[in-house]
């Protein structure tokens, strides 16, 4: 074992999901160390040291943001674990939650500690029954063990934990709709500023993170912030786990350290299906632009993925093969976005509609029988100007747009669109769908 | 069982009346009583004290809650990319074809109610359908009919995803 997979190492020991088995995985050690030895600046200083970043999309560095915590003026602070994991292919999360939910809550703990908060709050998503189930117990687990409560391991730090069910809706991903949802509101984003670190929960400073990026932190403090910046590339230290899915053998949560080639991870996969090519993938889901056979180099980066136009976010790698139609494909990201826009801004309920219906009208039953026996269905969309349309249609929703939803509706569409002109020409033009999945 | 309203009440007490704490409220009662009526928001909107209005707006901002009374198993078919991808069109013709009714709609014995939904959250295991809580991958449309008989005739119990 190199250990440059500690988190999926960590994940494969035998019993770690209970408490005795995480202790004797050598769990706690982190926390028994930074509540015996170090103080909460020192803790700190050994998250910034480590150069992690926020593995939800943003890549925010998380040093920065327990900063901003801690100069908060307000003493009640929050840490909220985001959980909300929903987006197409995205799955990483659940897996971490569901294989090592003290390694989750020793990350949260900790981060409570060198933030200075005295509340944790994990947010679950609703479809996972079991996991929250087993949350729950863990956190009881923890609090007959003294190390949830007014003084953990006799040293006097306060924590309390809560465990609540998500909105299982995809908006809420987003930090600020998360704690609207979780105060019992519509989960619409906020506008930022304020961050949440400044006013989140209820008003108070709040610590919103990533899951994975929590089950990084006790590595950190319990082997140091050298050893994690011995991993992966200088500028983002670590590994990044990664959901695998779609036209692959062996789908599921892979991880590699960071500036790994992508062609390394569909190798790990087990590589095309049979009989299949491989010919793009979107490695960061819904969110991200496709990413060409041709450019399967790219390293596992967010920086890297950038400068081929794309971006790693949560890491929800869709593989696509030769077998599936684009514009199909287009249609389907569209109509996600459709559906989960929260519809508080115009730009994003409206835009991504008529995205959809653009893209549905070239891939959908209707376009071939049009005037034929639908008549009245094809009355009611006008006939389309689609090239013309798309782009200023994308390009206005991403400018426009209130929060990183809309931001990033049209990025995979435009990005198939410059990469796949053959196909959405043919299906545009000629009505035909070269591969025969919209029509045969 | 008790009276849903003394339940309801219960639920609420439980809360502490705490606006933050609604939604919490809201998934317990309806895993109790099955879906949220019309009298449970407003005793929902009396005991946390806001607009009914609002109660209404959360409740129907959040696809997992449900207003009417619903099927004894509601069919959640994933029509996302990764699935589509894999042949989710397919599956849900299937299930249409199979039940005789459209998207959304509750078959006439009260047993299925079929909704096409964003992301379930299991694409590893794509094509996925979720019957309740329980989620059944790697589906092809052969095995729908079947599927579904076992369930209609057996329950989901000793089903296995």
């Amino acid at each position: 074992m190199t250990g440059r997979e500690f988190l999926l190492d960590h994940l494969a020991v035998p019993g770690v999901q209970s408490l005795d088995g995480y202790r004797r995985a050598g769990g706690f050690a982190a926390l028994t160390k930074a509540l015996r030895s170090l103080s909460p600046a020192e803790v700190r200083a050994e998250i910034s040291r480590s150069g992690l970043r926020g593995r939800g999309g943003s890549c925010y560095p998380s040093g920065l943001k327990v900063e901003a915590m801690a100069q908060a003026a307000d003493p009640e602070r929050y840490v909220v674990m985001n959980g909300e994991e929903g987006g197409p292919g995205a799955f990483k999360d659940g897996r971490l939650l569901q294989g090592s939910p003290f390694l989750i809550l020793e990350g949260i703990l900790l981060a409570g500690f060198a933030a200075g908060a005295r509340h944790g709050i994990c947010i679950i998503r609703k479809g996972a029954k079991d996991t929250r189930c087993r949350f729950q117990e863990a956190v009881g687990q923890m609090t007959e063990q003294g190390l949830v409560g007014t003084d953990i391991l006799g040293r006097g730090f306060a924590f309390e934990l809560r465990v609540e069910i998500g909105a299982g809706v995809f908006c809420c991903g987003e930090e600020t709709a998360l704690l609207e949802s979780a105060e019992g509101r519509r989960g619409h984003p906020r506008v930022r500023p304020p961050y949440p670190v400044e006013r989140g929960f209820q008003g108070h400073p709040t610590l919103v993170s990533n899951v994975e990026t929590l089950a990084n932190v006790p590595f950190i403090i319990d082997r140091g912030a050298d050893w994690f910046r011995g991993i992966g590339l200088p500028a983002e230290p670590g590994t990044r786990v990664l959901s695998v899915s779609g036209h692959i053998r062996h789908p599921g949560v892979y991880e590699v350290p960071t500036g790994t080639p992508l062609r390394r991870v569909l190798e790990l996969a087990g590589g095309a299906r049979p009989g299949e090519e491989i010919v793009a993938v979107l490695p960061g889901g819904a969110v991200s632009g496709f990413l060409p056979a041709r450019d399967f180099d790219a390293p596992v980066s967010q920086e890297g993925l950038e400068r081929y136009g794309t971006c790693l976010s949560s890491g929800a790698v869709i593989v696509f093969s030769d077998r599936c139609c684009f514009v199909q494909v287009a249609q389907r990201l569209a109509a996600f976005f459709e559906q989960e826009s929260c519809g508080r801004c115009t730009p994003c309920r409206e835009g991504t509609a008529r995205l959809r219906e653009i893209l549905e009208d070239i891939s959908g039953p209707r376009r071939k029988t049009a005037g034929e026996g639908r008549r009245d269905a094809w009355r009611e969309v006008p006939p389309p100007r689609p090239f013309a349309l798309l782009e200023p249609l994308v390009e206005t929703i991403s400018r426009a747009s209130a929060c990183g939803l809309g931001r990033s509706a049209g990025v995979a569409i435009t990005s198939a669109l410059r990469l796949f002109p053959d196909e959405f020409a043919a299906h545009f033009e000629r009505q035909e769908c070269p591969r025969q999945v919209c029509w045969k | 069982m008790a009276d849903p309203f003394d339940v309801v009440k219960g639920i609420i007490d439980r809360h502490d009346h705490d606006r933050s704490r609604l939604i919490q409220a809201m998934y317990e009662i309806q895993d109790t009583l099955g879906y949220l009526s019309d009298p449970i928001l407003s005793m929902l909107a009396e005991g946390f004290r806001m607009a009914k209005s609002e109660v209404f707006g959360i409740a129907s901002f959040y696809p997992h809650f449900h207003l009417k009374a619903r099927a004894r198993y509601t069919i959640r078919c994933c029509t996302s990319v990764v699935c589509e991808i894999c042949g989710g069109a397919g599956l849900r013709e299937a299930i249409r074809r199979h039940l005789r009714i459209r998207d959304g709609e509750t078959t006439r014995d009260g047993l299925f109610l079929f909704r096409p939904v964003a992301c379930l959250g299991a694409c590893d295991q794509a094509p996925a359908i979720k019957i309740n809580d329980t989620v059944f991958g790697g589906m092809t449309r052969e095995r729908i009919p079947d599927l579904l008989q076992k369930v209609a005739r057996n329950g989901l119990e000793g089903e296995s995803a």
